[in-house]
């Protein structure tokens, strides 16, 4: 038997998916409808489902499969962003779902699980192969885990792999216990944990960039590099999610998992091949080059905020505190900034400040690396405004792209500089659709690639760089609210980079 | 009528463009360059269609485009115009703008257009040549363009099976070479490259002794039998069909000991597979022109497959 499906054709066909079923726990919650059916179904409207296919979805809600399909078709046509439905492809991909309600903490639950799982082996060809996607909440995961592991179902005729969704862990403790729980039931090469923002397009372009180009990677270092800030702000509130939101805050939320992966894509060194231990090690050591922050140095290097009360555009938006499901003294962070030291011979002494916050001006996310200035300027006279340092800004989202700031003589007489800006759009920029950053995790869950999913020792040096500023915040309230929505956050923000002569650029 | 047109002052006319986009608007304009895509058109053609490929290719590969339109007149004319295919993409407030550069020939004046065209390339970016006629690509003119280009797309889709013998007698060195109709085939070759993903079915693989092709065009028949010759080194029978079709293929039947799939369009724009038991159906889109050169636009290194499929398709076609 040849080792390799002689027919591929990697220059013109997108990576195949071998068959396989999908078992989704939490399948009647938000994500399923949001995220994993639209992006399954863009899946088979590309023709990148296999045959032997299969979703069993899973919740404790009582549903029968044609009331799952129902709904899951309802989701469709609110959540299928830039994909037609096609009923032909959707009567198709519709029997290839089915459901059953049970409680994950019923072992009979997972009982029926197996037997469903052989009934489907049967009769969708699905050759074994079962992904596992514990999309719950995440009170639930360990019995999920445990459910699997009881009714011996993590391993089988064919591939057995398990994706968790964020939050892993709500500390550096619960992290290393569910990862414990995990590796009983599963090994880690079963384990896919998911940060959605490594599969946007954008962040891997960011490996494009730098390792694809060879002019980029011999300034990206101490040398030639000042600083970097990262930024992740959305201009929404809490949307109906406030109770949620409470247990989890802007530092857990966004910076310890999806901002710091973003950071440490931006600061690792390049593997000597695209695998996906390989980009993950590198990954992993920049992760756990951070820096620690001692106890009495939290003050300086982070900053918390939580938004206030305001009048946006003639419209009265409440503060968190005034958010349904929200604690009338909720000491929730909305806001995070943290100012970040790699401890290696690549970036010693540059600061890394990230920032994410809800309810600043606007929706972006960016990674701006600034230069160091010219060691000096022949045409900068006495009084002029020093020289303004290059700038490259790596867009993440909504204008995805790369810009370069530099100075250019303004026509006309004498030599006067101005800031111009080198574009390049990305992507959705120049009309193509890319696909959801769902599509592209789901597809690497299938076909075993897990460059894109973090490890658990990256998810634990992630931790372990935020627990510091964890354990000093649930000591010492804050005066929250202490930034009006709409702005970009507390002053005390500002303070953290004046500290090293830089501020926050507006994004 | 002018008879001369300078490449120089082409440029010139470029640069003006972009000042006059550039004051228009408030934000400026964001030009956008990935390579010289040169189009060759017969007038006779629907000349008004090439226009709009080249605007919707533009948004995914932008370049400087050279449009040049041959009109039959023997009489020499020549004449060149510049344009800007801008569009502003969703939720941005600067336009991105392409160069497209309009040379109108005569028969009689053909022999002055690849001097203009060599003026024309942008430097240091790829340069690919898309024939839309295969008899303008075939006079001495047009060949003195093919050392220039990277790429020559050809689409034998429009002009049968000429383009076929053309561009297996072209020598195998120099630039890579394309069919439009061999994108066509894409979705075919994506189905039953996605029946032996499963391990059970790559074991039939090797012993496939039946391999039916139902066609309703020979040149796409050819290039499938083609491939699969390349890929197993098996003999296709190929038989006229009049079921729905696309990309003039209607059915594909492969069998082997204890092994059958049927691969079949059951609808103009919906294939199905059934292997055994396994059924799944699968939607073939519409490929319009400009779906076709964004693929092949895509593919800037050589094509092994295709390359040998060429020689392997044109061999085929010698024989029936």
């Amino acid at each position: 038997m040849p080792a390799e499906n002689p027919f591929q054709d990697p220059l013109r066909f997108q990576r195949r998916v071998p068959p396989c079923a999908i078992v989704i726990f939490g399948a009647s919650g938000d994500l399923t409808k949001r995220k994993l059916i639209p992006a399954l179904y863009r899946l088979a409207y590309d023709r990148r489902i296999p045959p032997g296919f299969a979703v069993i979805g899973n919740s404790r809600t009582p549903m029968t499969d044609d009331q799952f399909r129902a709904k899951m078709r309802e989701a469709l046509n609110e959540f299928a962003d830039n994909t037609p439905i096609d009923e032909g492809l959707w009567a198709d991909f519709s029997k290839s779902l089915s459901y059953y309600a049970g409680d994950l903490n019923d072992p009979e639950c997972f009982n029926l699980l197996g037997k469903k799982l052989e009934e489907i082996e049967l009769t969708r060809k699905t050759e074994g192969n079962v992904l596992f996607y514990v999309s719950t909440q995440p009170s639930h995961y360990e019995a999920a885990i445990n459910g699997i592991g009881r009714a011996k179902l993590a391993q089988g005729s064919g591939w057995r792999r398990i994706v968790v969704e964020k939050p892993f862990g709500h500390d550096l403790e619960t992290a290393r216990s569910l990862n414990n729980k995990l590796h009983e039931v599963f090994t880690e090469t079963q384990v896919y944990r998911i940060d959605h923002y490594l599969g946007k397009e954008t962040v891997q372009n960011v490996l494009a960039f730098r390792f694809g180009n060879g002019i980029f990677e011999p300034l990206w270092n101490r040398r030639y590099i000042n600083h970097v800030q990262i930024t992740a702000a959305e201009s929404i509130g809490v949307e109906g999610r406030g109770s949620y939101y409470q247990e989890a805050g802007a530092l857990r939320d966004m910076i310890q998992n999806h901002l710091l992966q973003v950071m440490s894509t931006v600061a690792m060194e390049p593997p000597a091949v695209f695998e996906s231990d390989l980009v993950r090690d590198e990954r992993a050591k920049v992760l756990r080059s951070i820096r620690r922050i001692k106890p009495e140095e939290v003050p300086m290097f982070s900053v918390a905020g939580q938004y206030g009360p305001a009048n946006i555009g003639n419209k009265d938006v409440p503060g968190f505190r005034q958010e349904e499901g929200v604690s009338k003294d909720s000491q929730t962070d909305t806001y995070s900034a943290v100012t970040v030291f790699i401890d290696n011979w690549r970036w010693a002494d540059v600061p890394f400040y990230i920032r994410s916050g809800k309810r600043l001006p606007k929706r972006v996310t960016d990674i701006a690396i600034q230069f160091n200035a010219a060691p000096h300027s022949p045409f900068t006279r006495d009084g002029d405004e020093p020289a303004r340092p290059n700038l490259l800004i790596l867009r993440i989202q909504p204008e995805e792209g790369i810009s370069l700031r530099f100075l250019s003589k303004d026509p006309g007489e004498g030599m006067h500089l101005r800031p111009v800006s080198m574009d390049f759009n990305y992507g959705t920029s120049f009309g193509s659709r890319s696909p959801s950053a769902y599509e592209t995790l789901l597809v690497d869950a299938m076909v075993g690639d897990a460059t894109l999913y973090t490890r658990q020792d990256m998810v634990e040096a992630s931790w372990s760089a935020v627990q510091p500023i964890l354990d000093y915040r649930a000591t010492h309230p804050a005066g929250f609210p202490n930034y009006p929505a709409g702005t970009w956050g507390p002053k005390t923000s500002e303070d953290m980079l004046a500290r090293r002569g830089h501020v926050w650029r507006t994004p | 009528m002018a008879t001369s047109v300078q490449p120089e002052k082409i440029l010139k006319d470029l640069g003006g463009l972009w000042v006059d986009l550039g004051k228009q608007e408030e934000n400026g304009v964001l030009r956008a360059c990935a390579m010289t895509f040169i189009v060759t058109v017969d007038e006779s053609q629907d000349a008004f269609s090439v226009g709009e490929t080249i605007a919707a290719i533009m948004h995914d590969h932008p370049s400087r485009a050279i449009v040049v339109r041959v009109s039959q007149s023997e009489e020499p004319s020549l004449d060149a115009r510049v344009l800007a295919q801008c569009w502003m993409p969703f939720g941005r407030n600067q336009q991105i703008c392409c160069e497209q550069i309009e040379i109108s020939s005569s028969l009689g004046s053909l022999r002055d257009v690849p001097g203009v065209i060599r003026g024309l390339i942008v430097p240091d970016l790829p340069v690919v040549l898309y024939c839309r006629n295969i008899h303008l690509s075939q006079t001495p003119q047009f060949q003195a363009l093919l050392p220039l280009a990277g790429k020559l797309v050809i689409d034998s889709g429009i002009d049968g099976l000429e383009p076929l013998r053309y561009l297996a007698s072209l020598p195998r060195e120099g630039c890579h070479k394309a069919d439009l109709t061999w994108c066509r085939l894409t979705r075919w070759r994506e189905s039953i490259a996605q029946v032996f993903e499963s391990p059970a079915n790559l074991q039939a693989a090797a012993s496939l002794n039946e391999i039916q092709i139902f066609y309703s065009g020979e040149v796409a028949a050819y290039y499938l039998a083609a491939w699969f010759k390349h890929v197993l080194r098996a003999e296709a029978k190929l038989i006229r069909a009049t079921s729905p079709s696309f990309a003039s293929i209607a059915r594909v039947e492969l069998r082997g000991p204890g092994f059958e799939a049927v691969l079949e369009m059951v609808s103009e724009s919906s294939e199905e597979t059934r292997v055994g038991t396994v059924r799944q159906r699968v939607v073939f889109p519409e490929m319009r022109e400009c779906d076709l050169l964004r693929e092949e636009l895509s593919v800037m290194s050589r094509d092994p497959i295709f390359e040998s499929v060429l020689g392997l398709a044109n061999s085929i076609r010698e024989k029936t």
